[in-house]
């Protein structure tokens, strides 16, 4: 009893004690002197989160086992959710500690369907998946908007929403631009994006911005298809997500940026033979455009996909043929992986990679043969 | 049996009782705030970093130490976006990096605040010469940074106490530029008089000329003349600093490492093993040196802005020769300045698009690797770094140990200088301070004998700051107090046309403060031969002279309330 009334004693400022730093060195003539400072400022009267969860579920079997179907409702409550939350820069930290920042409430559901059957000699089974959950924040602890970036975190909206200016197409002439009477960032010429000013202050700012969307998966599904027929063997894994939002940045959405090059997307840009306000890149500039460098709902893309993750046909040799051959199995196959993708995103972006990854090496489609062989 | 059944009750027994107070325990892999602090090692370690944000930190391209000055139009930073959308007045109060400095600066603060209740709570354990050589650096450091502070931000939180909960860190307010100012004065004071007689003459380290001295600079910065002009004096008046006899030589490490420095009023020293080295020869290295970025260039404006040996500028004097521009300058443009045809890096330096080949240091004919044809790259305005570049970090470009001056006698004599000539004092003083920077031997420039107008004093005197201090961090603060960036950072700023020769170009004209003037029509027109326009500036002179308070403080503290415009 006493160990477990220990183990509950725990408390956080074991962990989250405001410690010093040792190594806040300077240089006095030359020499290393060594220097020691708190630099991670730590809220000691932190507590757990605590859960509190209602799940109805069920599991069914049909058929003689031919057709189960399985189904869970949740809905999670999160309560003093530990985040990391900004503190008062005068405060002499740089940190954003963790902090009982309020409340988050996770809703969803799971079903997953299988049928399997055999029809002579042809079996089948099909598996269906399609899960969804919605989160958003309940309670904030009276605190503002916590904006970061392109992100925020405020109360009725899921969990590091992205955040920005509403575009409102690009403007279709440099005589339309100069005379839109909202100053947005700097002077604009046909081509620039255009935002919605939901202030009305005839001024573009941060007071404009607005909750655009979100990276949470929604609608999650995938389908697994496996059926052999004699010998041949064959089976198709889809994955997918319904909807989901990501955010289109970097050398993938500017082109030219500081003398980097340009990708096929640019080429739907805004230019005077192309003057459509629809385009979905706006003017070419070898200048930092910072009018269109804005977070903003123009950069978002739709990262909801369908793809064909794995399919495989194989053949077994009948045992028959390996008689007196010291091999006791012979199956052939042929295996692609990634094979195909359904998906809104621009050239460079995946829908499976996280967010700001776009420049990195994209998924590979692999295709491979082989024979097994077993002795 | 019997013997286990012991060692059982034994664990169980340890277990039980060592459960109480096992997890209130402070961690031992690092010290606690609470304990540490009480010994004469623990606060000198303390004190050592409350310089930490002497420089106001490296944000990406924009780093304060030796560009802070790329706001101005002196010096450019290609990829600089912070930098250029300052200039560009495209930002709100929604970027990050006003927050960076806030958070820089309270840093700083805090520490010191910090530091001088623990040497307050532990006097005990200190001799009575530290606890003044302590207090005397952190009221330096204290002041120092909330002049930064009001500099950008103008009121701002004024704090001399450490901050203990969050819940008082969003209840603060601001205070008066004008009180906060006081402040400072009173700290740098205070650190005067501790620092006097001290004997701690470490480079590096705080001295009382070092708060002498900023105390003439916030009160230059703050147009308080007569606070400027006795500080100045006081440090003058100490003969502890002379200007060194070469200009040439003053930014290499031979000089900056030796105490034979007797302009270096107060250094920034680096070191790799400290893990605070600097990456300035990266940003600043001709394309022709492996790995070098030339992101920090020297802007045409700048080099248009050097007079002729003469004392007039190019516009008016005769020694300008348009086929040798760099001919017959004031000296400080070929120390601050690669030009073109300068011997660099093994290769006579050149970027023009048509000059594919250059020659190397042994006469031979070989590719030029800073050609605008071999590299996009390559400088932005056909010009480099020199002041302070060292050929040592060529092979290791982000392990820059060169210290730099963070303030020297040269910019007192200058205060004194300006703040004599507002207040209409041009006496004998006031002309020796400009003369004796004028005067320097391998910089020679005419000397002003007799007192000129007062209008052209101050241009004097400004000239001389943005000529003798380039890129040391002042010039972005100058054109803030003189109101002069709503003029200045409304012209283009230029880069060296990419193709053809200077004479083809237009003659530069100059204000009547004397800085050069672009009209840009007749700049830009042929592409072949334009002057390079590397940034369009804006300023909004309603809004730009402050900094908005950065959004995450706002949304934390409303009280704060925003600065005018933004």
């Amino acid at each position: 009893m006493e160990l477990f009334n220990c183990t509950k004693n725990v408390k956080f400022n074991l962990y989250h004690i405001l410690t010093i730093a040792t190594n806040q060195y300077t240089v006095f003539g030359g020499v290393l002197n060594p220097g020691y400072a708190p630099v991670n400022y730590a809220l000691n009267d932190i507590t757990w989160e605590s859960t509190s969860m209602i799940d109805f579920g069920t599991d069914l079997s049909f058929l003689g086992g031919k057709l189960d179907v399985s189904f869970d409702w949740y809905k999670k409550q999160t309560d003093n959710i530990l985040l990391n939350m900004a503190i008062p820069g005068v405060m002499g930290y740089a940190n954003s500690p963790k902090q009982n920042a309020g409340s988050v409430e996770n809703k969803g559901y799971d079903i997953t369907i299988s049928h399997n059957n055999t029809i002579g000699k042809f079996y089948y089974k099909v598996t269906g998946i399609l899960s969804d959950v919605k989160n958003q924040i309940t309670d904030l602890g009276g605190l503002a908007p916590q904006v970061s970036g392109t992100h925020v975190r405020q109360v009725g909206s899921p969990i590091d929403s992205y955040y920005g200016l509403l575009a409102d197409g690009l403007f279709s002439s440099f005589t339309e631009a100069r005379a839109y009477p909202v100053t947005q960032y700097g002077k604009l010429q046909g081509g620039d994006i255009r935002y919605k000013d939901l202030d009305a202050d005839n001024k573009i700012t941060g007071s404009d911005r607005a909750v655009l969307g979100n990276l949470i998966p929604r609608y999650v599904y995938s389908l697994d298809l496996y059926t052999s027929y004699k010998g041949f063997d064959f089976s198709m894994f889809f994955q997918g997500v319904g909807k989901r939002d990501s955010y289109d940045s970097g050398w993938d959405a500017y082109p030219f940026q500081n003398a980097s090059t340009a990708l096929v997307q640019h080429l739907d840009r805004w230019y005077e033979g192309n003057p459509n306000p629809n385009a979905t890149h706006p003017r070419l500039s070898i200048n930092q455009q910072s009018n269109n460098l804005q977070s903003s709902s123009f950069w978002l893309v739709n990262a909801a996909y369908l793809r064909l993750k794995n399919i495989q046909l194989g053949y077994t040799i009948p045992v028959r043929l390996l008689k007196n051959t010291g091999i006791s199995g012979v199956r052939v196959y042929a295996n692609g992986n990634n094979v195909f993708t359904v998906s809104k995103m621009p050239v460079g972006m995946d829908p499976e990679s996280p967010e700001s990854t776009n420049n990195y090496v994209p998924l590979l489609s692999t295709y491979t043969f082989g024979v097994e062989v077993k002795f | 049996m019997k013997k286990n059944l012991l060692y059982v009750a034994l664990l169980v027994f340890l277990l039980v009782t060592g459960c109480d107070k096992a997890l209130e325990r402070y961690p031992l892999d690092s010290p606690s705030a609470d304990t540490f602090y009480t010994n004469d090692t623990e606060i000198q370690g303390g004190v050592n970093a409350c310089y930490s944000f002497i420089v106001a930190g490296n944000n990406g391209y924009f780093v304060p130490e030796f560009s802070y000055d790329a706001l101005a139009e002196t010096v450019f930073i290609r990829g600089g976006g912070f930098a250029q959308n300052v200039m560009m007045s495209v930002l709100d109060f929604k970027e990050g990096q006003f927050r960076t400095f806030w958070l820089n600066m309270y840093q700083g603060i805090a520490r010191c605040n910090l530091m001088l209740q623990k040497i307050d709570a532990n006097k005990a354990a200190l001799t009575a010469d530290k606890i003044k050589q302590y207090q005397g650096e952190i009221y330096f450091l204290r002041a120092n940074y909330y002049l930064r502070l009001t500099n950008m931000f103008g009121d701002v939180v004024y704090l001399d106490k450490p901050v203990s909960s969050v819940a008082d860190g969003k209840a603060v307010t601001r205070t008066a530029r004008a009180e906060v100012l006081k402040k400072i004065y009173a700290d740098f004071d205070q650190s005067y008089a501790l620092l006097t007689g001290s004997t701690v003459k470490t480079l590096g380290r705080i001295t009382a000329g070092a708060a002498m001295a900023y105390k003439a600079r916030a009160a230059l910065q703050n147009n308080d003349w007569a606070t400027a002009a006795a500080a100045a004096k006081t440090v003058i008046d100490s003969k502890q600093y002379s200007l060194m006899p070469k200009y040439s030589t003053l930014f290499t490490e031979t000089i900056l490492n030796s105490a034979a420095n007797t302009e270096q009023i107060l250094t920034n020293m680096h070191l790799y093993s400290a893990n605070n080295a600097t990456a300035f020869p990266q940003f600043t290295s001709a394309r022709s040196v492996s790995g070098g970025y030339t992101t920090i260039v020297p802007t045409q404006n700048m080099m248009d802005s050097y007079q002729c040996t003469d004392g007039k500028d190019i516009s008016k004097s005769p020694l300008y020769n348009k086929t040798k521009p760099y001919d017959n300058r004031d000296p400080r443009l070929r120390y601050c300045f690669v030009v073109p045809g300068d011997m660099w890096n093994g290769y006579v330096y050149e970027t023009r698009m048509d000059k594919t080949t250059t020659l190397n240091d042994q006469g031979a004919s070989v590719k030029n690797l800073d050609s605008y044809a071999a590299t996009v790259y390559t400088s932005f305005t056909g010009y480099l770094v020199r002041k302070y570049y060292d050929f040592k970090y060529v092979a290791k470009l982000t392990q820059c140990e060169t210290p730099f001056m963070l303030c020297r006698y040269a910019e007192v004599l200058l205060t004194y200088a300006e703040a004599k000539i507002e207040l209409n004092q041009l006496d004998a003083d006031c002309l020796n301070a400009i003369n004796l920077v004028r005067g320097r031997s391998d910089v020679n420039m005419p000397l002003v004998s007799v007192a000129l107008s007062q209008s052209d004093m101050r241009n004097l005197v400004r000239y001389e700051r943005k000529i003798e201090l380039w890129n040391e961090n002042l010039r972005w603060d100058d054109l803030l107090r003189w109101k002069r960036a709503e003029v200045i950072m409304t012209r283009p700023i230029f880069g060296r046309p990419l193709l053809g020769e200077y004479s083809v170009y237009p003659a530069v004209t100059f204000d009547s403060y004397g800085d050069p003037v672009y009209d840009e029509t007749n700049y830009v027109g042929s592409p072949s031969t334009d002057y390079r326009v590397l940034i369009r500036t804006n300023f909004n002179k309603s809004r730009d002279y402050l900094w908005p308070i950065p959004e995450t403080e706002l949304n934390l503290n409303p009280g704060l309330g925003q600065n005018p415009g933004w």
